[in-house]
């Protein structure tokens, strides 16, 4: 006979967990996702899930207009689309920054609610090509109370174009298009977001 | 002389209308009775709100030319004789315009055509007041008021949009292009041109039985979203687009269909022109206004020492990222058109045509389906278009 498995319950709704934080959460792709492809083909992705881990700074800084910042950069992104066989995973060469700002005026304490937002840059294969984009595509949350956010869709407003890697001088280092023109673009008609599903806790097994 | 008078006149004895209502509309009333060429060009006019106050070019847009169809038997004259062999009873008047007429004709062979048939001697008129435009632009662009606006460069443009109407041969071409270019889509139509009997003076093409019958709600829906679609790979993937879609030229059919008659104003985009404006609209879905001020300050025309670049660009860049934070269904296409004109012209700049006709057409676009669709979402449907242009 085995002990119950007994964890230390954390307040994610506390603003002080978030500084130096690193965490790992199941994503799904809510609402409609399309790719867009040059020759007139549009892809519905309707099955689209995966996973990212996202590290906080040690620091939080304060806006001029007085409320607090921190940094997050994200560590992973993966998702795939058994239907499609899209695969979307963060393009290693680049960053991959965003910021959470806090609503209300204050210190680290007032880091929750927060606006949080992404930069992202990937890189999408799909039929044995891979395709990176230039421009980020940008993923907003506007006053997520608990870090991570779970059950929270993060947002993309905008259409975001993808050029196919053969193309672009430099592969997946390319800042610039040069000559090259895109392949495909990452869009939707409606709303699009990658929801939060759950925490995936990396340093315990679950409990069975 | 005569026109600065009346206006004078008018504004000294004003009871009621404001100051830019009654400019419309002395100008209005003056264009009618300067004849064709002046009444074509106010209908220009009144669609280029990139270069008058809205006011007149709303007053412009109320003026259509209503002028008595040339007689069938005059039109008969101008027909080829190979036509006229054909004709199965005399030619009906289907409707006429300061330049041209259009009649419907029965054919022995049991076909039904539409012929346009240039009004007669209109050439040389529209040839003659043209030069007297040009001479009077080139005085006025003297006066110091208005040194620095591009009085004859707008003349020359609303010139050549004319002499193309005149061109029926132009026309047939623009409308062949047309229907190859929008063949795939379904439910739209153009009609096609007749070759045979076509030439300088007559266009002759295939009869559209039903234009103008009342639609209901839902075909009327169906037909304004398939002619907005129509439009958008005009503008973004053909770069050949037709300027001119009013009521007039736009029929929605009871089915859902819908035919794009009239191409005597169409636009050709270069490949830049075509590319650029694509890229202004997806940067502005990004909400990118300093990208936007780059692709607008590259196509526009500085107006000597007024111009003010640094205003502009910041004046740009503001009105894109308030209209990038507006939610898509509450976007004003005509208010951030006319607002962007405005900017430019405050600004000392002036549009290029290549950037600024597209834009227009979207105007006459939006007013003629709006009657259609009042929901129509224009932002939304322009995104797959708007990707593929910059895709090509």
């Amino acid at each position: 006979m085995t002990a119950p498995v007994v964890r230390p319950r954390v307040d994610r709704s506390d603003p002080l967990i978030v500084p130096g934080s690193t965490h790992h959460v199941g994503l799904s792709i809510r609402g409609e996702l399309k790719l867009f492809f040059a020759d007139g083909e549009t892809v519905d992705c309707t099955d689209v899930q995966g996973m990212s881990a996202v590290r906080s700074s040690d620091e939080v800084t304060i806006r001029p207009d007085g409320r607090p910042t921190i940094e997050v950069i994200r560590l992973m992104t993966h998702f795939h689309s058994n239907e499609t066989g899209l695969l979307i995973q963060q393009n290693p060469s680049r960053p991959n920054l965003g910021r959470l700002v806090g609503v209300e005026p204050g210190g680290p304490e007032a880091l929750l609610p927060a606006d949080a937002s992404f930069d992202q840059y990937l890189l999408l294969s799909l039929r044995g090509r891979v395709y990176a984009n230039l421009d980020p595509l940008v993923m907003e949350a506007k006053g997520i109370t608990e870090f991570p956010p779970i059950g929270v869709t993060f947002l993309s407003q905008s259409a975001t174009l993808f050029y196919d890697i053969e193309d672009l001088e430099g592969g997946i280092t390319a800042r610039e298009p040069g000559g090259a023109t895109a392949r495909l673009a990452l869009a939707s008609q409606s709303v699009c977001g990658s929801h939060l599903t759950h925490y995936i806790d990396m340093n315990h097994a679950p409990v069975s | 002389m005569r026109l600065s008078a009346r206006l004078a006149w008018r504004i000294a004895r004003r009871r009621g209308p404001r100051p830019a209502e009654l400019i419309a509309a002395t100008v209005s009333d003056t264009l009618e009775r300067l004849g064709p060429t002046f009444i074509k060009a106010g209908q220009l006019l009144s669609t280029r709100v990139d270069l008058l106050p809205r006011s007149v070019c709303r007053a412009l847009a109320r003026h259509h030319d209503q002028l008595p169809s040339i007689p069938a038997e005059v039109a008969t004259r101008a027909m080829p004789a190979d036509l006229v062999a054909l004709l199965d009873g005399a030619p009906v008047p289907a409707g006429a315009g300061s330049i041209a007429c259009v009649y419907r004709a029965a054919l022995s062979d049991g076909r039904t055509v539409a012929v346009k048939v240039r009004r007669p001697g209109i050439e040389g008129t529209v040839r003659r007041d043209l030069a007297l435009m040009r001479a009077a632009a080139g005085a006025l662009q003297q006066l110091p008021g208005l040194r620095g606006a591009p009085l004859v460069d707008i003349v020359t443009q609303l010139g050549e949009a004319i002499e193309r109407q005149l061109d029926l041969v132009q026309e047939a071409a623009s409308l062949r292009a047309l229907g190859r270019n929008l063949a795939d889509l379904p439910g739209v139509r153009v009609p096609a041109v007749v070759d045979t009997y076509s030439g300088p003076d007559v266009l002759v093409m295939h009869y559209e039985a039903g234009l103008g019958h009342q639609c209901g709600p839902e075909a009327g829906r169906i037909a304004a979203l398939r002619a907005l679609r129509a439009v958008y790979q005009m503008l973004f993937l053909d770069g050949f687009v037709h300027c001119d879609l009013h009521p007039g030229n736009l029929y929605p059919m009871p089915d859902g269909s819908v035919v794009i008659v009239d191409a005597g104003f169409t636009r050709r985009l270069s490949e830049d022109a075509r590319r650029a404006f694509a890229g202004f609209f997806y940067q502005m879905s990004r909400g990118n206004g300093g990208a936007c001020s780059d692709i607008v300050m590259s196509t526009a025309r500085p107006a000597g020492r007024r111009a003010d670049p640094a205003g502009f660009r910041a004046g740009l860049t503001r009105l894109v990222e308030v209209n990038s934070r507006v939610a898509v269904a509450d976007f004003d296409l005509v208010t951030f058109a006319v607002t962007l004109f405005r900017l430019q012209r405050a600004h000392g700049y002036y549009a290029d045509p290549q950037f600024a006709f597209p834009i227009l057409s979207l105007l006459v676009l939006e007013g003629t389906l709006r009657q259609l669709c009042p929901d129509l979402d224009f932002q939304i449907e322009a995104l797959p278009y708007v990707l593929r242009g910059l895709m090509r």
